[in-house]
């Protein structure tokens, strides 16, 4: 009995000492080839930023870039951006490869491979979210101030929020983590926080809210009676 | 013809007619019964201003997107003569039916056999227009004229035209006597900026009307660059830089009251305020290498007389710009930090926090203008934004001048906008240190 117990862990574990060794040269394949794009990126990142900076990309980018480069850039230079996104780009395909010939797991590096487009459309979905949040968050800013709302600060980081979160929900909607969840979920949310502002304005509020604009309308008239700007 | 600074312009009848006519364009809009009267009112004027010299009156009318400029005005529109000038004087060209907005299309079924010589005249702005059909015609003077904006008693007219006419000088701007605090944006920020920047002490630099030589019209039709900016300026318009780079000769008229109604009324305080900001941040980035020579202003020839001020200026409430200040400091000071240097920021934290009397000095008001101006060189955040957000400052300045001047003798106001100049000048070293290094020249 111990006998035949203990043929059958010796057979399990030439088996598993077998499996490993058939991997072994896949997995040293793998680390070769990590280990080259590695070095490649390296090579990448250091060419990137020497090419666009010879070339002014940093000030080109702060005199005509739409929004203030420093914001939403790393170090605010659109240099060292693009040099991380190459880095990154040539390690994250190195990888890909390097699964590739990692034959075991073969199927699953397909998988993720055919993955790969899917999760980059989402972060760029994002990253163009977060983006725009932060325009409309200054434009909604400078107009609200301008237009002398007290909560100008408020109702604009709502926006940016808003926006940050729906970019979020349709990138994850992107990547089909979640499911119809995701998509309730915000629906509820965005439906919430609108029947709720209608709710405070139509019954809570409405006699504040009306004072205000008489207030604001008041105000306007009465400044443009007494000085013409132009 | 006599001409004296500060004083009216005296014509002398001329002895010869001058056969190429003087141009005087006015905007049409759907060429209505009110329209065509202004213009025939216009006419009758030329004519007893001009009896020895040939004038015309063009409606400058807006068709598919583009301005074309057509004979229009005077009692002889329809019957062989246009506008005051005979149709020989530009070629034969015969008028249109008056009374109906589909006579200024008609007028090529109105000709006789002789050629239009405005023909193919089409711009896509007022002033493009009457200057293309000044130099078609070889005309020695235009203006452009808002009738609507000038009450019946003045002389305005005249005084326009006069300088150009027989006076020997190429571009006149109007001054239009102001109320009070009228006209503050100029008084704050347009007046001081052209005559630090350009030397040209011209009261009410940007208009929508204007009297040009035949040289002037020459050189805004070869001007690329102020074309460019026409289009994007909309109907207001900053002569200083081109006059200087075309070295023509300038002076300004008193030409009474403005009786039209503001820009501002139409689209609000911020609009306006960023409309003309952009006006004058993109001349300055055009011209930033003639503007870094120029040195002192010097006098400036002034036609006509102004009304002496009488009383005293207008006590005003002004807590609701000293709100809207406050209110801005609060939230946008993150924004303006993007623009404006540390000690600024913490001059305007002062103002804001101070509750016993709200004042922004001369010299920190011609510095936020400056660094708002480089702001929008460098591009420091979305341009129209930034001039947006520049509404509260401009808002806290006016409450601090008028809470200065509320109640003063009306002759001061004057004087204390000449002080705000010579601050802007005093202060031209640091915007020109700050235009050169934006990044490393931060007191």
């Amino acid at each position: 009995m111990w006998q035949e117990t203990k043929q059958v862990f010796v057979q399990s574990i030439e088996r598993a000492a077998m499996a490993a060794a058939r991997q072994l040269p896949g997995l040293v394949a793998m680390l070769l080839i990590v280990l080259l794009f590695a070095a490649l990126a390296f090579m990448v990142r250091f060419a990137l930023s020497r090419i666009l900076s010879s070339f002014g990309l940093d000030r080109r980018f702060h005199r005509w870039g739409p929004v203030a480069a420093e914001e939403w850039m790393p170090r605010g230079s659109p240099t060292l951006l693009f040099a991380r996104v190459g880095f990154w780009a040539v390690l994250v395909t190195g990888l890909l490869l390097g699964l590739g010939v990692f034959e075991p797991t073969s199927a699953l590096a397909i998988r993720l491979l055919g993955y790969v487009p899917q999760a980059l459309l989402a972060i760029v979905i994002l990253a163009v979210g977060v983006a725009l949040s932060r325009v409309l968050e200054q434009n909604v800013l400078v107009s609200a101030v301008n237009m002398g709302l007290q909560s100008a600060r408020l109702l604009s980081l709502g926006v940016k929020w808003l926006v940050v979160v729906l970019a979020a929900a349709m990138a994850l909607e992107h990547l089909g983590i979640g499911g119809m969840l995701v998509t309730v979920s915000f629906g509820i949310l965005f439906g919430g926080i609108v029947l709720a502002l209608a709710l405070a304005l139509g019954l809570g509020s409405r006699d504040a809210v009306s004072k205000s604009w008489e207030k604001r309308q008041q105000q306007r008239e009465k400044a443009s009676e007494e000085v013409r700007h132009l | 013809m006599a001409i004296a600074t500060s004083g009216a312009v005296e014509a002398e009848a001329p002895e010869r007619s001058v056969r190429a006519p003087v141009l005087v364009g006015i905007p049409f809009g759907a060429g209505g019964a009110d329209e065509l009267e202004a213009a025939h009112g216009i006419d009758r004027e030329l004519r007893r201003l001009f009896p020895h010299r040939s004038c015309a009156v063009l409606a400058l009318a807006r068709r598919r997107g583009r301005v074309t400029a057509v004979p229009a005005g005077g009692g002889a529109f329809g019957a062989g003569k246009a506008a005051g000038f005979a149709a020989s004087d530009i070629g034969g060209s015969a008028p249109d039916t008056p009374g109906s907005a589909g006579a200024l299309a008609s007028r090529e079924a109105a000709q006789g056999a002789a050629p239009d010589p405005l023909e193919g005249v089409e711009e896509d702005d007022e002033i493009s227009a009457l200057l293309a059909a000044a130099e078609r015609l070889q005309a020695p003077a235009a203006a452009l004229i808002q009738p609507d904006a000038h009450d019946g008693d003045s002389d305005w007219l005249r005084q326009l035209l006069l300088p150009v006419v027989d006076g020997g000088y190429d571009l006149v701007s109007p001054w239009y006597t102001r109320q009070g605090f009228d006209g503050a944006v100029n008084n704050g920020i347009v007046y001081p900026l052209t005559r630090t920047l350009f030397g040209l002490r011209l009261r009410q630099p940007i208009c929508r009307e204007v009297a040009l030589s035949a040289k002037a019209a020459r050189h805004l039709l070869s001007d690329a660059a102020w074309h460019e900016e026409l289009a994007r300026a909309g109907p207001d318009m900053w002569f200083a830089p081109p006059a200087i780079s075309g070295q023509l000769k300038v002076c300004q008229s008193h030409v009474g009251r403005h009786t039209g109604r503001p820009a501002q009324s139409d689209e609000g305080v911020a609009k306006a305020l960023a409309r003309v900001l952009g006006i004058l941040f993109r001349g300055m980035e055009r011209h930033a290498a003639s503007w870094q020579r120029t040195r002192d202003a010097g006098a400036l020839a002034t036609f006509g007389s102004a009304p002496s001020p009488e009383g005293t200026a207008p006590l005003i409430d002004s807590s609701a710009m000293v709100d809207a200040f406050r209110l801005g400091y609060r939230d946008l000071h993150r924004v303006w930090s993007l623009v404006l240097p540390p000690a600024t920021l913490l001059a305007l934290k002062r103002a804001a926090e101070d509750r016993t009397a709200f004042r922004i000095p001369d010299s920190l008001w011609a510095r936020i203008v400056y660094d708002f101006a480089v702001g929008h060189r460098v591009r420091a955040l979305e341009r129209t934004q930034l001039l947006l957000s520049m509404t509260p400052l401009y808002l806290g300045w006016v409450a601090s001048f008028v809470g200065e001047m509320g109640a003063a003798p009306a002759a001061q106001l004057e004087e204390r906008i000449e002080a705000l100049c010579a601050e802007f000048e005093r202060s031209k070293r640091y915007l020109i240190a700050r235009w050169r290094w934006p990044d490393r020249f931060l007191p």
